[in-house]
C-alpha cells in the first residue's frame, strides 16, 4: 500500500507543483505515522511548500535540520512527545522565532499547544482546506513580524 | 389576746375568761357588780356605740350620722383604718354631719353622752376603766384597731357595748363583734351598700352580726334601741316575773334543742332572754314565748345566743406552762407506749383549747409523738361550733397567740386563712356533749374544763364534778378556769399547788349521782324558787321571835319525844321523866323499852295507827297511875317528813290536869252506895280485869317476842337490802361505765363511719381496679387453695369462678397449674414468707395452649393473728412473647442485613458527629466501627485532605435539604494507608424520630472507578488510534477529488466527495464516543475564552453548507454579542443542532439559523422543516442513546448521543437547551448561553 502511495503521491507532487507560488516555503513537519507523512507530504508539496517530514524528534533535539519557515508537530509521537519538541524549538534562539502548529486526534490540543508555546494547532482529521490556511495564516504572521521586527 | 391584757390588769374576779359553750351573760357578773363601786356603776349607765370602718367606711358612717338623733344619751367611738402618717382630718369632716360635738380620741378621757370620739391616726385606742386609752401603733400588730378597740370595750360595758362595722376589705371587727356579742351587747353590720363588703360580710357571715342593714337604718335601730327598757336598766328583772312564762320558755328550748338550760345561772339566762326580746321589740314575756312557738328561727337565736362561744388558742399561757412542766412528764412517768393520752374537753367551742393541747403534746413528745396515740375528745353542746372546730380553719386576727413557729408547723394557709394541720385534726374528736345531761366520757389523763362552770349553779356544778371524777383516771389531773373551783367537792379532788387550777383525783369511789336515762323533765326553775322562799323566811324572821319559840319551846312544851321510825329516841322536849324511865338492863333509847309500862299498850297502838295512816294519832284518856296517884294523859303521835325515805315520829304526852285518883275518887262514892253487890261485882270485875291485865300482858310479851323476831328478821331484810342495795351501785356504776363507753363508742363510731366511707370507697375503688386490668389475680389461703380470683384471671385462662374458688391451686382445671418450678417458689412462700418476684415461666395448659407468664406472689397477714393469705399475680406473656420474638427476628435480620451489607451505614448527628457506623466499615476501610463513633466529621482524619471540604459541604446540602438524597464522592483512608473512592448517599432524617440523624450510605467505588478509568484511556487511545488512519484516509481521499475535479473526471470527484462525508461521519462518531466517555466520567473538560457568537455561527455555517447540497442554510443573526465559553464545545453543540436539521428535513430545501440577544443571554435557534418529533418523546430527545425511529424512516444512523453531549456542554456552561416541535411541521432546536460574563 504504502509503495503505491508513494508512487502516486510522487505523482501528484509533480502535478501541482505548477501551481505553486514563488519562491517556496520550506515546512519541515514531524509525525510518526507513515500514512500521515505521505498525505502531508503530497499535500504541502502539492501546494508548492517544501515539505521535510520526519517521524520522531531525534534530529531536532540534536539539532540536525535545517530552519524551516513553519514546524507542523504531531503532538503524540513514538519515543517522544511533540509538546516537548515544541518547547525545545520555542526555547532555542535560532527557532523560537519560526511558527510552529500543533496537530494532534486529541481535542484537548488546544490548551496542551498554548501552554507549550505553540503558535497555532489543527486537529485530525482536518480539511485539507483548513490545513493549508492555519499554515498561510502562521506564515504570513511570520513574515509581519519578521519584517517589524526588522524594522525595530 | 388584746382583750385579756386590756382587762385582767384591771379586774380580780377574772371575769373576762368567759366563753366556751354556754351563755355568755357573766356568771360572775353579778360578783362584779356588786365590788364596784358607784362611779364605775355610772360608767355603764349610757350605751358606747364602737363604729369601726375602713375602706368606704368614712361616708358610711358619714351616712350614719346624718341620720342619727342627736339626743340618744348614747357615746360614738369611730375607728377607722388610718394610714399611721397621714395627719387625719375626720374630726372636721365629721362634725359636718352632726351636731354632736365631734372629737379627735384622748388618752384618759371619759366618753360623754352624745359625742363622737374618732381614733386618731397614729393611735391604737381601747377603753378601760371608763376611760379610753391611746397607744402608739404598733407597727407588728396589722390593722386589727377595730377588733382591739370592740374587745375592750365589750367586757366593761357588756349589754351596754354596741358595736357597728361598715365597709371596709379584710376581717378586722369580726372578733370584736363576736365580744360584744358574747358579752350581751348588740351588733350590727352593714349590708350590701358598703363599697368594701369584706369586713361587714365577714361578720356576718360568721354570725356575729345581730342587724345586717344599711347605715340609715343602724342609725333608726340605735335610736330604737335606746328606748328599750333593756338597754335603760338591765336589772329590770320585772319583765321576767312571769315564772310560768320563764318554765315554759326552758322547757321549749328542751324540747326542740335537748338541752337543760335552768341549770345555767339564772342571770345569765334571762339577761340572754331579755336580749333577744330586745332585738325583738317585745316588752314582756308572754310575746316573746309565744314568738318562740311561732317562730323556730327564734328559737335557733337564742339557742345560738345562750351558746355563743368564745375562745382562743393559749388563752392561758401559765395553764400550757404547767401543763409541760408538770402534769405531762407526771403523766408520761411510768407510761407504756401504746397506752394512748387521753384528753377531756369539755365546752371546747370552735376548737382552739384542743389545738393548743395538741400543740403542746406534739412539741413535748417530739419524735415520740409518732408512737404515742393521744385522743383529745373535745366537746360541746354547740353543733355549729363543732362543725367550726372540726373544719380547724382560722382567721388570722385569732391566731395571733400562736408564734410564727408554731404557725408554720401546725398550720397551712389556704385562701387567705390557716387550717389546723391533719395530723392535729386527726388526733381530735370533736363531738356535741351535754355535760348535763349525756354520760361523761372515761378513763381521761386530763380534763380540762375551762371556764364552764362559771355559767352553772351550784348544784350542776356538783354534779359535773362527780362526772369529772368518775370520768377520770386515778393518776389524772383536772384543770379548771382560773376562776373556777371544784367548788365543795374537796372529798373528790385534790389541789397540790395552789396557785393553779388543777386538781388531782381522790381515791375515793363515788358513785355518779346522775340518773342519764330518759327521764321525764321538770325544769329545775321551780327549785330555787322554794330555796328562796325559804331563804326569805328565815332571813325576814328576826331574832325575837327564835328567842320566844326557844322559850316557849323549854317552859311550855308538852313532853314529847322524837323517834325515828324504829322507834329509837332522838330527841327530848319538855318534861318527860313522869312517862319515860330508864328501864333496866342494857341501855337502851328505845322508847317501848323506856316508856312506863302502863303507857306502853296504848303507845303502841297509837304509833301504829300513825305509821299507818300517815298522819296524827292521838289516843285520849288513858289512864296513868303513878305512886297510887292515877292520872289521865292523852297520847298524840304525828309522823314527820324526813328528808328521803326515813321517816320521824314526834310523841306527845299531854296530862289532862284531872288527876285519875281523883276521877275514881268521884266514882267511888257512887259504888258504895250501892252496897255489897257491888263490892262482890267490883271483886268480880277486878278478878276479870286482873285476868285481862294477865291476858293482856302474856299477848304482850308474845308481842313483843314476835316483835323482836319481826325486828331481827327485818334487820335481816335490810341487811339483804343492804347487800342489793350496794349490788345496784355496782350495777349501777357498771351501767353508768358503760354508759360513759357508749358514749365514747358513739362519737369514736361517728368519726369511724366517715372513715368506713372512706375506706369503703377506697376499697371499691381498689375492687374495681382489681376487677378491671387485665392482668390475673389469684387470693390463695396458706394451703394454697383459691379464695378468690378476678376477671381478669378467667378470661386469660378460660375457667369460671365455680371451677376455681375453694379449689386446690394445683388442681384447678385438670391440674393445669400443676408446675413443678411454681411449687417449689411457692413452697418457699408458704414456709419462709420469701415472695416470687417477677419468675417467668411458659407453660403448656392443656385447654389454652403455651402459655408465656410471668408470677408474682407476696404473703401478708389478712388480719392481726388471722390467717395470711397469699397473692398470685399472673401476668400473661404470651402475646407479648410472641411479639417479641417477631420483634426480635426482624431486628435480627435488619441488623445482619446491615451488618452483612458491604455498604456502610454511618449516621451522623446535626453536628456531623457520627453515632452510628455499621460494621460494612470493618470489611471496606479496616477500622472498628467503634474506632469510630464519636468523631466529628469536621476533624476526621481518614478523610483524604482534598475531600474533605466535599464532605462537610455534602452533609450541609442534606441539613438544608430534609428528606432528599444528596450524592457526592470522597477518598476515604484505608487502615493499610490506602485510598479508597467512596460514592456517598447523604439523606437527612433528623425530623425522624426513632432515627433522628443524617444517614449517610458509603459504598467503595475504588475498583469501579479504577475500571471506568482504564475503559476511559482505552477508549481515548481507541479514538486517537482510529482517527490517525481516518486522517490519511480523508486526506487522500480530498487529493483525490481534487485531482479528479482538475482531470475534470467528475463522476470520480463525486465519489470521493461521498466518500468524504462518511468520513466525516466516521469522525463524528469516534469524537461523540470520546466525549460520551468524558461526561460519563466527568471529565469532559472546558476551555474559557471570549469569542464571537456569530463569528462562530458564520464558521460552522460555512462548513455545515459545504456537506449539503439539498439544503441552504439561512442564516438570521442578531447584534454580534461576545461571551466567555468553550467556543470549540459550543460550536460542536450549532454543528449538532444543524446536521440534525439537515439529517431529519431530507424534503426541506432550508434550515434558518437565527440568534436573539437579550440582557442576559444569547439564545441560538435552528430550524428545520422537516418531520418533526412526537410530542411523547419531546421529553427524551436529550437522553442519551436517544434516536428517532420512525416507520417512514426506517432508520436514521448515529449513536444517539449528539444531543445528549449537547445537552451536557450547554448545561455545564450555565445554559439551556430545549426543543419546540410540531409533528410534520419541522423543529426548533435551542439553546441560551449567558453573556454576563463578558469581560
Amino acid at each position: 500500500v504504502r509503495k503505491k502511495g508513494d508512487s502516486s503521491g510522487q505523482q501528484y507532487r509533480k502535478a501541482s507543483n505548477k501551481d505553486l507560488p514563488k519562491p517556496r516555503r520550506r515546512i519541515l513537519a514531524i509525525d510518526d505515522d507513515p500514512g500521515v507523512q505521505d498525505i502531508l507530504q503530497i499535500i504541502f508539496e502539492r501546494a508548492g511548500y517544501i515539505a521535510e517530514i520526519k517521524s520522531d524528534g531525534a534530529d531536532i533535539f540534536r539539532n540536525h535540520f535545517s530552519i524551516p519557515d513553519i514546524f507542523l508537530i504531531d503532538k503524540q509521537l513514538s519515543g517522544s512527545n511533540g509538546l516537548d519538541i515544541c518547547r525545545y524549538l520555542k526555547s532555542n534562539k535560532a527557532t523560537k522565532d519560526i511558527p510552529v502548529v500543533m496537530i494532534s486526534a486529541s481535542p484537548d490540543i488546544v490548551d496542551m499547544a498554548i501552554n507549550a508555546g505553540a503558535d497555532g494547532y489543527i486537529e485530525k482529521p482536518f480539511e485539507i482546506a483548513q490545513l493549508l490556511k492555519v499554515i498561510d495564516q502562521h506564515l504570513q504572521k511570520k513574515k509581519g513580524r519578521l519584517q517589524g521586527g526588522g524594522e525595530i | 389576746m388584746k382583750r385579756r391584757k386590756a382587762t385582767s390588769r384591771n379586774t380580780t374576779n377574772n371575769n373576762l375568761k368567759r366563753t366556751k359553750a354556754v351563755p355568755q351573760k357573766s356568771a360572775t357578773q353579778k360578783k362584779r357588780e356588786a365590788g364596784r363601786d358607784g362611779g364605775k356603776r355610772h360608767i355603764k349607765s349610757f350605751p358606747i356605740v364602737g363604729i369601726g370602718g375602713s375602706a368606704g367606711g368614712l361616708e358610711a358612717f358619714s351616712n350614719l350620722l346624718e341620720h342619727l338623733p342627736a339626743d340618744l344619751g348614747m357615746a360614738y367611738v369611730y375607728i377607722q383604718h388610718l394610714s399611721p402618717s397621714h395627719e387625719s382630718f375626720l374630726p372636721q369632716i365629721l362634725q359636718r354631719k352632726t351636731t354632736m360635738p365631734v372629737l379627735k380620741a384622748k388618752d384618759g378621757i371619759s366618753p360623754q353622752r352624745d359625742h363622737v370620739y374618732v381614733m386618731p391616726a397614729n393611735a391604737q385606742v381601747t377603753i378601760s376603766n371608763g376611760k379610753l386609752r391611746l397607744q402608739r401603733i404598733n407597727k407588728d400588730g396589722g390593722p386589727h384597731s377595730i377588733d382591739r378597740f370592740l374587745t375592750s370595750l365589750a367586757p366593761a360595758y357588756q349589754q351596754n357595748a354596741i358595736g357597728v362595722i361598715l365597709s371596709g376589705t379584710g376581717n378586722d371587727g369580726t372578733l370584736g363583734l363576736m365580744a360584744i356579742k358574747a358579752e350581751g351587747g348588740i351588733t350590727f353590720a352593714q349590708d350590701s351598700s358598703a363599697h368594701y363588703m369584706g369586713m361587714p360580710n365577714h361578720a356576718a357571715d360568721m354570725g356575729y352580726a345581730d342587724f345586717v342593714m344599711p347605715p340609715e337604718e343602724i342609725a333608726k335601730e340605735l335610736a330604737r334601741w335606746n328606748k328599750h327598757p333593756y338597754s335603760i336598766t338591765p336589772q329590770n328583772e320585772f319583765l321576767l316575773a312571769d315564772k310560768n312564762d320563764l318554765r315554759k320558755i326552758h322547757m321549749l328550748m328542751h324540747s326542740n334543742r335537748g338541752v337543760d338550760f335552768s341549770h345555767y345561772k339564772h342571770t345569765t339566762i334571762h339577761r340572754r332572754i331579755m336580749r333577744r326580746m330586745a332585738l325583738n321589740k317585745l316588752n314582756d314575756l308572754g310575746s316573746y314565748l309565744r314568738l318562740l312557738k311561732e317562730n323556730k328561727h327564734e328559737v335557733d337565736a337564742l339557742y345560738q345566743d345562750l351558746l355563743i362561744a368564745v375562745t382562743n388558742f393559749f388563752r392561758d399561757p401559765e395553764m400550757y406552762q404547767a401543763l409541760t412542766n408538770k402534769i405531762l412528764p407526771a403523766l408520761l412517768k411510768n407510761r407504756k407506749g401504746a397506752d394512748p393520752i387521753r384528753i377531756w374537753i369539755p365546752g371546747c367551742a370552735t376548737g382552739e383549747e384542743a389545738v393548743s393541747f395538741a400543740i403542746v403534746l406534739l412539741e413535748y413528745l417530739g419524735e415520740k409523738a409518732v408512737t404515742m396515740p393521744i385522743q383529745i375528745f373535745a366537746t360541746d353542746l354547740n353543733e355549729k361550733a363543732i362543725e367550726k372546730a372540726r373544719a380547724g380553719v382560722y382567721i388570722k386576727t385569732a391566731l395571733e397567740n400562736i408564734s410564727q413557729q408554731r404557725l408554720r408547723r401546725f398550720f397551712v394557709k389556704n385562701t387567705g386563712q390557716y387550717q389546723v394541720i391533719k395530723t392535729i385534726r386527726d388526733m381530735c374528736i370533736f363531738a356535741p356533749h351535754d355535760l348535763l345531761k349525756d354520760p361523761p366520757f372515761s378513763r381521761m389523763d386530763i380534763i380540762s374544763c375551762q371556764n364552764v362552770l362559771i355559767y352553772l349553779e351550784a348544784a350542776a356544778q356538783n354534779k359535773i364534778m362527780h362526772a369529772f371524777h368518775y370520768g377520770l383516771k386515778p393518776s389524772g389531773f383536772l384543770l379548771l378556769g382560773k376562776s373556777e373551783t371544784i367548788g365543795n367537792a374537796t372529798d373528790l379532788f385534790d389541789q397540790p399547788g395552789k396557785q393553779f387550777k388543777v386538781y388531782t383525783r381522790r381515791l375515793v369511789n363515788t358513785p355518779l349521782q346522775m340518773d342519764f336515762s330518759v327521764r321525764s323533765f321538770i325544769p329545775a326553775i321551780d327549785v330555787p324558787e322554794d330555796e328562796k322562799r325559804h331563804t326569805v323566811n328565815q332571813v325576814k324572821e328576826p331574832d325575837l321571835e327564835k328567842e320566844t319559840d326557844k322559850l316557849l319551846l323549854t317552859r311550855y312544851v308538852p313532853a314529847s319525844v322524837l323517834v325515828n321510825k324504829d322507834l329509837e329516841i332522838l330527841r327530848f322536849r319538855g318534861a318527860t321523866s313522869r312517862f319515860i324511865e330508864p328501864a333496866s338492863g342494857k341501855a337502851s333509847l328505845h322508847l317501848l323499852k323506856m316508856i312506863r309500862e302502863e303507857l306502853a299498850f296504848d303507845l303502841r297502838t297509837v304509833i301504829h295507827r300513825a305509821k299507818k295512816e300517815g298522819r296524827t294519832a292521838k289516843k285520849e284518856g288513858v289512864i296513868m297511875g303513878a305512886n297510887g296517884a292515877s292520872q289521865e294523859i292523852s297520847i298524840e303521835v304525828s309522823p314527820l317528813k324526813g328528808n328521803g325515805r326515813d321517816a320521824y315520829y314526834l310523841i306527845v304526852f299531854k296530862e289532862n290536869g284531872v288527876p285519875a285518883s281523883q276521877v275514881t275518887d268521884k266514882t267511888k262514892p257512887g259504888s258504895a252506895q250501892s252496897g255489897t253487890a257491888a263490892e262482890k261485882r267490883i271483886t268480880g270485875l277486878e278478878v276479870q280485869l286482873k285476868e285481862a291485865r294477865d291476858n293482856i300482858k302474856i299477848i304482850t310479851e308474845d308481842f313483843e317476842a314476835t316483835r323482836e323476831e319481826l325486828q331481827s328478821a327485818n334487820e335481816e331484810v335490810l341487811s339483804s337490802n343492804e347487800e342489793l342495795q350496794s349490788i345496784n351501785e355496782e350495777l349501777e356504776t357498771s351501767k353508768e361505765e358503760l354508759q360513759s363507753t357508749n358514749e365514747e363508742l358513739t362519737t369514736i363510731n361517728e368519726e369511724l363511719q366517715v372513715r368506713n366511707a372512706e375506706l369503703k370507697e377506697a376499697g371499691d375503688y381498689a375492687k374495681a381496679i382489681i376487677e378491671t386490668m387485665h392482668e390475673s389475680l389469684l387470693m390463695l389461703t396458706v394451703d394454697l387453695k383459691v379464695k378468690n380470683a378476678n376477671k381478669g384471671f378467667y378470661q386469660t385462662f378460660h375457667v369460671t369462678a365455680e371451677e376455681t374458688e375453694g379449689v386446690y391451686l394445683y388442681e384447678l382445671g385438670n391440674s393445669q397449674w400443676d408446675i413443678p418450678e411454681l411449687r417449689r417458689q411457692l413452697k418457699m412462700v408458704q414456709t419462709r414468707d420469701i415472695p416470687i418476684s417477677n419468675f417467668e415461666v411458659t407453660h403448656n395448659f392443656p385447654r389454652i395452649g403455651l402459655k408465656s407468664m410471668v408470677l408474682n406472689a407476696h404473703k401478708f397477714p389478712m388480719k392481726e393473728g388471722g390467717d395470711s393469705m397469699i397473692l398470685l399475680a399472673v401476668t400473661d406473656l404470651t402475646e407479648r412473647k410472641q411479639m417479641e420474638e417477631t420483634l426480635k427476628g426482624n431486628e435480627e435480620r435488619f441488623r445482619l442485613l446491615i451488618q452483612n451489607a458491604s455498604d456502610i451505614l454511618t449516621v451522623f448527628d446535626q453536628d456531623g458527629t457520627i453515632k452510628y457506623e455499621s460494621p460494612a466499615i470493618e470489611n471496606m476501610l479496616g477500622y472498628k466501627p467503634e474506632e469510630r463513633i464519636g468523631r466529628n466529621i469536621n476533624m476526621d482524619p481518614i478523610v483524604h485532605p482534598d475531600d474533605l471540604k466535599t464532605k462537610i459541604d455534602l452533609l450541609k446540602a442534606s441539613i438544608a435539604r430534609p428528606k432528599e438524597n444528596i450524592y457526592g464522592e470522597f477518598r476515604l483512608r484505608h487502615k493499610d494507608g490506602s485510598y479508597r473512592t467512596i460514592d456517598a448517599i447523604f439523606r437527612n432524617l433528623l425530623d425522624d424520630k426513632k432515627i433522628n440523624g443524617i444517614i449517610a450510605n458509603y459504598r467503595d467505588v475504588t475498583d469501579r472507578r479504577i475500571l471506568e478509568h482504564q475503559k476511559d484511556e482505552f477508549i481515548g487511545v481507541a479514538s486517537h488510534e482510529l482517527k490517525t488512519p481516518v486522517t490519511s484516509i480523508k486526506a487522500y481521499a480530498q487529493v483525490l477529488e481534487d485531482v479528479f475535479l482538475k482531470a475534470n473526471d467528475k463522476n470520480s470527484a463525486n465519489l470521493l466527495g461521498k466518500m468524504n462525508t462518511q468520513v466525516d461521519r466516521l469522525t463524528t462518531l469516534i469524537i461523540d464516543l470520546l466525549d460520551f466517555t468524558r461526561i460519563e466520567g466527568g471529565r469532559l473538560k472546558f476551555r474559557e475564552e471570549e469569542y464571537n457568537v456569530n463569528e462562530l455561527i458564520n464558521d460552522i455555517t460555512e462548513e455545515m453548507q459545504r456537506t449539503t447540497a439539498k439544503h441552504t442554510i439561512v442564516k438570521k443573526l442578531s447584534r454580534p454579542v461576545k461571551i466567555i465559553g468553550d467556543r470549540y464545545r459550543t460550536g460542536q453543540v450549532i454543528t449538532n443542532f444543524l446536521s440534525n436539521a439537515i439529517k431529519y428535513s431530507p424534503r426541506a430545501k432550508k434550515i434558518i439559523i437565527s440568534t436573539k440577544v437579550d440582557n442576559k443571554n444569547v439564545t441560538v435557534a435552528v430550524q428545520d422543516f422537516g418531520i418533526g418529533i412526537e410530542p411523547g418523546i419531546i421529553q427524551k430527545i436529550f437522553d442519551r442513546f436517544f434516536r428517532i425511529t420512525q416507520p417512514s424512516f426506517n432508520t436514521f444512523p448515529g449513536l444517539g448521543l449528539g444531543l445528549y453531549i449537547a445537552a451536557e456542554i450547554i448545561r455545564r456552561q450555565g445554559g439551556k437547551i430545549w426543543v419546540k416541535s410540531t409533528k410534520n411541521k419541522g423543529s426548533t432546536f435551542y439553546f441560551s448561553l449567558p453573556i454576563n460574563k463578558t469581560k
